[in-house]
C-alpha cells in the first residue's frame, strides 16, 4: 500500500472512531446525569451486598424520593441508620441514638459512590466517562458505566446503571491494576410510590426523624486547637482536589480538639485531622491501609496531622504532607 | 465436589444471614476456589430463577440446557461461558480485595506508630503502608476515631460544590453509612 493511500485509509478509519468515541462518552455523561437526576427523584426499597475493606455487609434499605431513607444492617449486630433532610440518626441495641446533624439536601442517600450530585462538567476534568457492555443486576437490565481517573491521584469507578430506572444498582470503586477495592451490588431492588415508601420506612421513624429534622440546628463549632494558636492550611493539594470544608470539634472522649479539614475532587475526599500532640500520646506516623482507605501520619512540632480517604496513598501522602502549620 | 456446609454457608451469606466471622471465612474460599466462585454464581442464577428475573435469554438457555444440552452444545456452551465468566469476574474482584488486605510487617514501636519507609525510588517517596488493623491498640482506636468522623463528614463532598475557601452550605452526613456501619 502507498503511504498516501495508508494515510487516507488511516483517516478514514481514524475520524469514525474519533467521531463513535465522542458520542460514547457524550452518551456516558448524559447516562450519568439521568442517573444523578434518578437519585435526586426515585422512591424505591433493596437489599445491598456490600465488600470492602476486608468486610462483607449486607443492607436492607428504603428510600423516599432521594429525602429519606432507612438503612438496616441484615448481618452482624443489629444497626440501623435512618437519613432525613438535615440529620442522620445511628440506632444500636443498648445504645442511645446517635444524632448527627448535617445541613443535608443535595447528596444522594443511596451508601455508595459515585452517587455524587457534583456537575458532570466539574467531574470530567478529572475522570473520564465510557460506557460499557450490558449486563443483568438484581434481575433488572443495566449498562456498565465507567469514570476512568485522567491521573494518578485518583481511583476510578465502574457502576452498573439500570435501564429504565437510571438507578446504579452496582459499584466498584476501581485502584491500580484495575483492582475492585469495593464493592456494593443490590441483589433486591423495587421502585415504590411515595405512599409506599413512607409506609416501608415506617411512620414511627418517619415521625422521629421530622421532628429531629425540625429542630435542626448547626453543631459543630469553630474552635481553636489551642488558645491564640493560628490556623493552619494545605499546600500543594493534588489536581483538582479544593478544600470543601474545615472545623474544629473535641469529639466525646478525645482529648484534645480536632481540627478537621475535607478535601476532595467531587468524588474522592480526604480528610485531615490536626490536634495537639501530647508525649506519650498514641499517633500514627507513616501509612495504615484499610481495604480502599488510606491514612498516613505524621508529627509536626506539638501537632499531629492525619490525612484518611479513600484514595492512591500517593495522594492522601501528598495531602499530609502539604500540611502547614502557622508560623513554620 | 463442596461439601454441604459450605452450599449452606454459601446460600446464607446470599441472603445476609451469615455471621459476620463466617463470612470473611467464606470470602477468602471464594478469592481462592474457583468452585465456590461458581456455585455463587449457580446460586445467584437459582435466585434469580425462582424470582422468575432471569434474563430472557439465559432462561431460554437453561431450558434448551436441560433437554438438549448433548445435541446443541453451542448453547451448553455459552450457559457455560456465562457462568464461568461471571464466576472469574467475582473470583478476580474479590481476591482484589483481600489482595488489597496483604500487611507489611511492622517495624515501628512505642506509642508512635512508625511503619519506616520501603527501600525503592517510588517507595523512598511514599512511607510504606502497614494494615491498620496491626497497628498497636491506641493507634487503632485513634484511626477509628478519625475514620468514623470521615465518614460522617466528607460525603458533603457529594453535594455541589460551594464557592472557594467557603463551608458547604450543603452539606449531608449520610452519604457512606454502609462504612459507618461495617466498621464499627
Amino acid at each position: 500500500m502507498s503511504p498516501v493511500r495508508s494515510t487516507l485509509t488511516f483517516i478514514t478509519l481514524l475520524f469514525p472512531a474519533i467521531a463513535l468515541a465522542a458520542v460514547s462518552s457524550g452518551q456516558a455523561e448524559a447516562l450519568f446525569e439521568q442517573m444523578q437526576s434518578a437519585l435526586a427523584r426515585q422512591s424505591y426499597r433493596g437489599v445491598i451486598v456490600y465488600v470492602g475493606g476486608g468486610h462483607i455487609a449486607s443492607y436492607r434499605l428504603v428510600v423516599l424520593q432521594g429525602d429519606y431513607a432507612r438503612l438496616v444492617s441484615l448481618s452482624g449486630p443489629a444497626r440501623e441508620i435512618i437519613r432525613g433532610l438535615h440529620a442522620v440518626v445511628r440506632l444500636r441495641p443498648g445504645v442511645d441514638e446517635t444524632v448527627v446533624r448535617g445541613t443535608g439536601g443535595n447528596s444522594s442517600p443511596l451508601p455508595f459512590p459515585p452517587a455524587t450530585q457534583v456537575p458532570v462538567t466539574r467531574l470530567e476534568r478529572y475522570y473520564r466517562f465510557a460506557l460499557g457492555g450490558w449486563d443483568r443486576v438484581a434481575g433488572k437490565r443495566v449498562r456498565l458505566l465507567l469514570l476512568i481517573p485522567r491521573d494518578h491521584w485518583r481511583y476510578g469507578y465502574r457502576v452498573w446503571v439500570a435501564q429504565g430506572s437510571n438507578l446504579p444498582l452496582r459499584s466498584e470503586l476501581i485502584g491500580g491494576g484495575n483492582h475492585v477495592l469495593e464493592s456494593a451490588i443490590f441483589t433486591r431492588i423495587a421502585l415504590l410510590n411515595e405512599k409506599s415508601a413512607y409506609a416501608a420506612i415506617g411512620s414511627g421513624a418517619m415521625r422521629m426523624i421530622k421532628k429531629i429534622d425540625a429542630g435542626y440546628y448547626p453543631t459543630r463549632k469553630i474552635c481553636s486547637l489551642r488558645d491564640g494558636e493560628k490556623e493552619f492550611k494545605i499546600d500543594h493539594l493534588p489536581p483538582g482536589f479544593r478544600i470543601f470544608d474545615k472545623v474544629c470539634e473535641k469529639p466525646p472522649g478525645a482529648a484534645s480538639p480536632i481540627s478537621h479539614v475535607t478535601v476532595g475532587d467531587g468524588l474522592a475526599s480526604i480528610s485531615v485531622f490536626v490536634t495537639l500532640h501530647r508525649s506519650g500520646d498514641a499517633s500514627l506516623v507513616g501509612a495504615a491501609v484499610l481495604g480502599s482507605t488510606h491514612a498516613v501520619g505524621r508529627i509536626d512540632g506539638v501537632f499531629s496531622v492525619t490525612a484518611m480517604g479513600d484514595a492512591p496513598l500517593i495522594t492522601v501522602s501528598r495531602i499530609t504532607h502539604g500540611v502547614v502549620m502557622a508560623g513554620h | 465436589m463442596l461439601s454441604d456446609i459450605l452450599r449452606e454457608q454459601i446460600s446464607a451469606f446470599m441472603d445476609g444471614e451469615l455471621p459476620q466471622e463466617e463470612s470473611a471465612l467464606l470470602l477468602r474460599r471464594l478469592a481462592n476456589n474457583r468452585e465456590v466462585g461458581r456455585c455463587w454464581q449457580y446460586y445467584h442464577l437459582i435466585g434469580d430463577a425462582l424470582r422468575d428475573e432471569l434474563a430472557p435469554e439465559i432462561a431460554r438457555d437453561m431450558t434448551l440446557g436441560v433437554g438438549r444440552a448433548l445435541e446443541k452444545p453451542v448453547a451448553r456452551s455459552r450457559l457455560r461461558r456465562f457462568t464461568t465468566l461471571a464466576a472469574g469476574v467475582a473470583v478476580i474482584g474479590l481476591a482484589g480485595i483481600v489482595g488489597g488486605l496483604v500487611s507489611h510487617q511492622i517495624e515501628g514501636g512505642g506509642k508512635v506508630f512508625a511503619p519506616g519507609r520501603g527501600g525503592s525510588p517510588q517507595q523512598s517517596i511514599l512511607p510504606r503502608q502497614v494494615d491498620w488493623r496491626q497497628t498497636p491498640s491506641p493507634v487503632q482506636t485513634e484511626l477509628s476515631q478519625y475514620l468514623l468522623m470521615h465518614d460522617l463528614y466528607a460525603p458533603q463532598l457529594h453535594a455541589p460544590a460551594s464557592p472557594a475557601g467557603s463551608p458547604m452550605t450543603s452539606a449531608n452526613p449520610s452519604g457512606a453509612p454502609h462504612r459507618q456501619a461495617a466498621r464499627n
